[in-house]
């Protein structure tokens, strides 16, 4: 088992609003890894997320999608050099004085993730598993108005 | 059709899906938040077609939170959220009221349409997860 520090991730996703618009959001944050010694290590991820708890009666939601939140996430990979998993995550968006933000009718804001993780790392190990937990900030960075938007 | 041709269209989706996403990044001007700021925000009343401060109310008596808006849009118009809590707001409270309110710049008095037992109440205000403004509130028995 290794245990290591603190990194430094930085994300771009792409959400699409119920009310037509698509948003681009930059997520930067940190968090310690847990799960079989691999060395150092890259990883990109690529998968969907889906945001619950936003206000059905909220017309702009772009001050829901930025702000900090708390991470959790697990994957599990082949690994032979380079490697190829599967990750879920789970993230608990938070208001700015850190609470966890309820909105009646709709519940705690949280996001949940799928990914398929790719990388490269100095110790193959035939399958990785690992968790994460850390902490990340939220920035909208573009708003695209869709067809089908108002 | 063979595994080889299922590649090549995948490969054609993934190209077309990554140029639409290059052209919208491109074409679309950044994302300019809208600012909000509440200043001189206070519980208050209406009395003589007045707005006055009162920090404690009767259960019952119908009271407002009075702000003033400034943004940096000109014509704001623009949806926030009050929530009132029982007490301090301790971690994974619920509110024990919820509101989503429209807001133009300049001066404003939101209602509070709920009835509160008498204690003491934290009132935020937010756009989102943004806090905007925090005060609180005593509310006595008759």
């Amino acid at each position: 088992m290794d245990w290591k520090a603190v990194f430094t991730i930085s994300g771009i996703s792409w959400s699409i609003g119920k009310e037509g618009n698509l948003y681009v959001v930059q997520t930067v944050g940190t968090f310690g890894y847990g799960g079989t010694l691999t060395g150092l290590e890259g990883d990109v991820y690529i998968g969907t997320s889906n945001v619950h708890g936003i206000p059905g009666d909220v017309e702009d939601i772009t001050d829901y999608l930025e702000g900090p939140q708390f991470d959790l996430s697990g994957s599990v990979n082949i690994d032979a050099d380079l490697f190829a998993g599967g990750d879920k995550g789970l993230s608990v968006d938070l208001d700015e004085s850190g609470q966890p933000v309820y909105n009646p009718g709709a519940g705690y804001m949280y996001t949940t993730e799928s990914s398929l993780v790719f990388g490269g790392n100095e110790l193959p190990n035939a399958v990785d598993f690992n968790i994460q937990i850390g902490g990340s900030e939220s920035f909208v960075m573009k708003v695209v108005p869709l067809w089908w938007g108002k | 059709m063979k595994a080889k041709d299922f590649g090549y269209i995948g490969l054609v989706i993934c190209a077309v899906f990554c140029f639409l996403i290059a052209w919208l990044m491109y074409s679309t001007p950044a994302y300019e938040p809208t600012i909000i700021q509440l200043d001189d925000t206070f519980p208050c009343k209406e009395n003589n077609s007045e707005w006055i401060q009162v920090d404690n109310f009767t259960v019952g008596e119908s009271f407002y939170i009075c702000s003033y808006v400034k943004s940096n849009v000109p014509e704001l118009h623009k949806q926030i959220q009050i929530r009132i809590y029982e007490g301090k707001r301790d971690l994974m409270e619920r509110p024990v009221y919820y509101d989503n309110i429209w807001v133009s710049n300049g001066e404003i008095s939101i209602p509070l349409k709920t009835y509160l037992y008498p204690g003491s109440y934290t009132v935020e205000l937010s756009s989102g997860r943004k806090i905007l403004s925090t005060l609180r509130v005593e509310i006595y028995g008759e």
